[in-house]
């Protein structure tokens, strides 16, 4: 498999979720070595990271919206996207550490623990420019 | 593609089928269509899932809502058909203990008889 490098940009609103499907949908089929088990697995927190900033990312009437931007890097060894927002920081007190899965009748709350769960590695950053999540997945062999 | 709900089976049970991604955006509607049910007296429902490839937590939480008003409301609500990724993220959240997903809608159906 040749190393790749996929990007999407656009506003946070929930169209970005098809975008992100429709991007996976070519990276699978460019990639065919990637397994269904990494695929699931990679595309179902990406999208629970994405749908959280576009939930977290109301647009006042007469604003900008905030950008997106997604790079997805795959290569022999690891698919990483890396996401970016220019938007609001994480409330104050949300720690990706003290992330756990909530009971069975909770009907919100669980989009973290399953990134967790899900990733190999997951990394939040507050910049200068705004938010950036990097996503891992090892490969299976 | 939104939601459909099925021709009712035999002994009142209703399928509900969502949309092929179970998400933020379809979530509400299906909350809502499975309310509906439940308020015109059909709280024995079947999601019948053959058909959504992907579910995220949002999707999720809409089952776990609907399971809860069905049991207020006498009924149950048991998952038929789910793809792949839908056991992974099941399971991954313990719900799958609670949800109890059938292999087939006649399956799941026949679930409420016993």
């Amino acid at each position: 498999m040749t190393a790749g490098r996929y990007t999407l940009t656009a506003p946070a609103r929930p169209a970005f979720l098809s975008g992100v499907h429709e991007l996976l949908d070519t990276i699978w089929r460019e990639n065919a070595r990637l397994g269904e088990a990494d695929r699931t697995r990679f595309e179902s927190a990406l999208i629970e990271v994405v749908g959280n900033i576009v939930v977290h990312s109301p647009v006042p009437d007469g604003a900008a919206a905030v950008t997106m931007r997604l790079a997805v890097d795959c290569n022999d060894e690891r698919i990483v996207a890396d996401v970016r927002d220019d938007g609001a920081p994480l409330p104050d007190g949300v720690s990706l550490d003290a992330v756990t899965m909530p009971e069975w009748d909770a009907e919100s709350g669980r989009g973290l623990a399953l990134v967790r769960a899900m990733v190999d590695g997951l990394d939040y950053a507050r910049t200068d420019s705004g938010n950036r999540w990097l996503l891992t997945c090892l490969l299976s062999a | 593609m939104t939601e459909s709900v099925e021709s009712q089976q035999g002994d009142g049970v209703s399928v509900v089928r969502p949309a092929a991604r179970l998400n933020m955006v379809a979530a509400p509607a299906f909350t809502a269509t499975v309310e509906r049910l439940i308020a015109s007296g059909q709280a024995r429902i079947v999601v019948d899932l053959s058909a959504t490839e992907f579910m995220d937590s949002s999707g999720l939480g809409s089952l776990v809502s609907c399971l809860k008003k069905a049991r207020q409301a006498g009924g149950d609500l048991r998952l038929a058909a789910p793809g792949p990724q839908v056991q992974t993220v099941l399971e991954l959240t313990n719900l799958s203990r609670v949800l109890r997903p059938a292999a087939t809608v006649p399956a799941a159906v026949a679930g409420f008889e016993s």
